[in-house]
């Protein structure tokens, strides 16, 4: 206890110290980009790219990829896959090939095959064959032959 | 002995300090672990309570990206076609008793049907046997009972090999031609079948044309005018010119195909090919739609998870980096591992979806 009275001064340095030094490492790097909000837009950037929010839409875009999400639609593209939505129509297109959707309709394309289909038409192609179908008629053909059909 | 009270007074100043500044992280864990996994870090209880906060305004709905990433695979549908009925039409006239080559053009027909009708065995397709031509004679005298003499000799039902033989045991060829009327009890035979769940058809086998005055053309035409469609496909059966003319008019208004048979052979490939075409219309068909209404379907499910993520991710960035909504030394330590966690639901994500495409294109 006489030692410790004698060197208070000393242990209290040496503690907050300590306490300073944790700090020091909890707090160290603490921010790695740049934000900013002035009126009614948000950004941030950093080395993964920038992120921006208007009132009307919110996106990002960097070296290898862009999305952005508006009030009625998304849209999404990072090089090798790209994806589109809005109400009515949804689309896709990537390496296998692309995809669209919409209420009504459906569609499929990959430089081999490809489907398109309406309420009234379906139509198809690939692996060697040819396939129609409309209101009125069914056409098959593939390298065998063709057959035609009719349909109520 | 000073030395050792100051390095045990050192300790206990530590590791009140730690205790201090840590405490638990389970929030934040539980926060985190919606988006991916567990997480080893230890948060501040200051950090704790801000990234709460900003995690409760700005939570995604993730529940569809569970059912994204485990998808891995494209089932693809394997679909069911409709139901065919086949009513084959048997030109036992006269004409059928010449031969080609050392054979009789009824025997190479019957062997033809035999044939195919073995093939249908176990399948859902139905078929009838309509014969004409095997009653009477080809004078001029029993012409009337002749084409007349039209017969569903085997009735409309699943193919029965055996029963087929005995069928096409009990004719043999004798009289004349009367192919519209042979059409007609086709229609009939067919006419309880709606094509929304039925293909219909039929098979006429012959060698010549029509020799009881009737108009097989008309016939065929007026097929869907009285409400329902059927496929009338022809085998000519070596024919002349004439014939050849005639039947090929039947099955283009018949909305048929027209198939030339010289042979055995040709034969048998073309009764093969009336069953063929119609299997692969529907199944091809019905497959690719279905499949691609499937990716569609996954591919939205996909995007729709890789949107809520990314805005979520945007949004507490945006939270933290530009409105300085936490203290600095805990947006880095959120930001880290909110980063580390993305990148790892990204990537699941990524190789779910590439896995279901690459087999939906080997299913298409």
């Amino acid at each position: 206890m006489k030692y410790l009275k004698q060197n208070t001064l000393k242990l209290s340095i040496a503690c907050l110290v300590l306490v300073a030094g944790i700090f020091a490492i909890q707090t160290t790097n603490a921010s790695r980009g740049v934000g900013s909000n002035e009126g009614n837009v948000r950004t941030y950037t950093d080395d993964r790219g920038e992120w921006t929010e208007t009132p009307t839409s919110l996106n990002f875009t960097s070296d290898t990829m862009q999305w952005e999400l508006a009030p009625t639609s998304f849209t999404y593209n990072d090089g090798v896959h790209s994806w589109e939505e809005t109400p009515n129509t949804i689309t896709y297109k990537g390496p296998a090939g692309s995809w669209e959707q919409t209420p009504t309709t459906q569609s499929f394309s990959d430089g081999e095959k490809s489907m398109n289909e309406t309420p009234t038409t379906r139509s198809y192609t690939g692996n060697d064959e040819d396939l129609l179908e409309t209101p009125n008629t069914r056409e098959y053909e593939d390298e065998e032959g063709s057959y035609e059909a009719p349909i109520d | 002995m000073k030395k050792i009270v100051l390095i045990i007074f050192i300790i206990i100043v530590v590791v009140f300090a730690f205790v201090l500044m840590t405490n638990s992280q389970d929030s934040v864990k539980d926060a985190i672990n919606d988006i991916a996994g567990s997480d080893t870090r230890v948060f501040s209880k200051t950090c704790i309570n801000e990234f709460n906060e900003l995690y409760a305004v700005n939570k995604a709905d993730l529940t569809q990206c569970s059912s994204a990433i485990r998808a891995g695979s494209f089932a693809g549908t394997e679909p069911t076609p409709k139901e065919n009925n086949v009513v084959l039409i048997f030109d036992a006239s006269g004409s059928m008793a010449g031969k080609v080559g050392d054979e009789r053009k009824i025997d190479m027909a019957k062997k033809a049907v035999e044939d195919f009708v073995a093939q249908l065995s176990g399948t859902n397709i139905q078929v009838s046997v309509v014969v004409y031509g095997h009653k009477g004679d080809n004078t001029d005298a029993n012409k009337k009972a002749s084409c007349a003499g039209i017969e569903e000799l085997y009735t409309f039902g699943s193919a029965d090999g055996a029963k087929m033989e005995r069928t096409l045991k009990s004719f043999e060829p004798t009289g004349w031609t009367p192919i519209a009327d042979a059409l007609e009890k086709a229609y009939a035979i067919l006419k309880p079948y709606n094509t929304d769940t039925y293909n219909n058809s039929i098979v006429l086998i012959s060698d010549g044309i029509e020799t009881c005055d009737g108009d097989p053309v008309a016939v065929v035409q007026s097929m869907e005018e009285r409400g329902l469609s059927v496929t009338a496909n022809v085998i000519g059966f070596d024919v002349d010119d004439e014939a050849a003319e005639q039947l090929n008019a039947i099955a283009e208004n018949g909305n048929g195909s027209y198939f030339s048979a010289a042979s055995q052979s040709e034969l048998d490939f073309a009764l093969q090919k009336q069953i063929d075409f119609m299997k692969k219309f529907d199944y091809r068909m019905q497959r690719v739609s279905e499949n691609l209404q499937d990716i569609n379907s996954a591919t939205e499910l996909h995007f729709g998870c890789v949107k809520a993520i990314e805005v979520e991710r945007a949004k507490i960035l945006l939270d933290i980096y530009a409105d300085e909504r936490v203290t600095k030394e805990c947006a880095e330590q959120v930001d880290a591992m909110y980063s580390e966690k993305y990148e790892e639901v990204q990537q699941s994500l990524w190789n779910s979806f590439n896995a279901m495409v690459k087999d939906f294109k080997q299913k298409s």
